[in-house]
């Protein structure tokens, strides 16, 4: 699993270069953000902008990485397809994790959230 | 993790079954892997993307597709090998979809109702896993599954949601719309070389 990291001052860019985030990328995804969010902030930025594809597992996956950052940091998704925004919508899991709707770029303020 | 997959994708042959008004079918096999359902995945949208379709349409018919066909590959087979046969066939404004597998059947001898991660209690953390069928019953209808001579069979059926005229070319009549000849084979002739044996997805 290709993931890509960007540091900003109080916060973490993760992005998936790949475009499908399923069944059979999830473990991957996991262990990779595992690795990634070792040393992050309090916010990381999952930037999906080129995940085309998304699953149960796909979802389940960011899921258990989220549980696995919170409660000292929290995940927000940003840059959903729209076919990755229907199982957000679908599951309410836009209700569980912030989604923002663009691609977050290096020093551009991105909407807090409370 | 990733591995050379050949998955036989075998169009139907000619004649192997009655015309359909409209419509057409597509049917294909594949082992009982996680990256051969990802290789048909793209294959069938390949198909769909042909069809006037809007984007949220074919998006669609691809997650219930991917979740009926990950559940039999993680529940039905397991470590096992074994294999899976997908047809769709396009009736009216719908794409049915048939799934034959023959791994075990499922518990209780028929398909979950399937929950949301959310449970609704208040401050429970949503779950990491086990929606599959949530989005399934949320995109499909008329969801049937039988057991029988050792094989599952899964149908269901997901809309076909048609791009507008905005959206796309000016709607042509149907029959000569080349997104309603799903996964049709060029003939002999239109292809101008002899038509492949099989079909490999990759």
């Amino acid at each position: 699993m290709q993931l890509t990291k960007e540091y900003e001052p109080d916060l973490l860019i993760v992005t998936v270069t790949e475009d499908r985030l399923d069944a059979a990328a999830a473990v991957a995804f996991k262990d990779a953000m595992k690795a990634a969010t070792r040393d992050a902030p309090r916010r990381v930025i999952l930037d999906l902008g080129q995940v085309t594809f998304l699953d149960s597992s796909g979802l389940g996956a960011i899921v258990a990485v989220m549980k696995q950052l919170a409660p000292a940091r929290q995940l927000e998704v940003a840059a959903l397809h729209p076919n990755v925004m229907r199982v957000f919508r679908l599951t309410r899991m836009d209700s569980v994790i912030p989604v923002h709707p663009g691609r977050p770029r290096r020093n551009q303020d991105l909407p807090k959230v409370s | 993790m990733p591995h050379p997959v050949s998955v036989p994708l075998r169009p139907s042959p000619p004649g192997s079954r009655p015309p359909m008004s409209g419509g057409s079918s597509l049917t294909l096999s594949l082992r009982s892997e996680l990256m051969a359902v990802r290789q048909t995945l793209r294959a069938v949208r390949r198909s769909l993307d042909a069809m006037p379709l809007t984007e949220g349409g074919a998006g669609m018919v691809e997650l219930a597709l991917a979740e009926a066909m990950n559940n039999v590959v993680i529940h039905a087979h397991g470590k096992a090998t074994g294999i899976l046969q997908l047809r769709l066939r396009q009736t009216g404004s719908h794409l049915l979809v048939r799934l034959r597998d023959n791994g075990r059947g499922m518990p209780g001898g028929s398909p979950p109702d399937g929950l949301p991660p959310l449970t609704g209690e208040l401050g429970e953390p949503p779950r990491d896993g086990g929606f599959g069928w949530f989005l399934i019953r949320s995109v499909t209808s008329r969801v049937r599954y039988r057991r029988a001579g050792g094989w599952n069979c899964l149908s269901f059926s997901v809309p076909l949601i048609l791009r507008g005229p905005a959206e796309g070319p000016s709607p042509r009549p149907r029959h000569e719309r080349p997104g309603f000849r799903l996964g049709v084979v060029p003939t002999r002739e239109e292809a101008g070389s002899p038509l492949p044996r099989s079909w490999v997805i990759g």
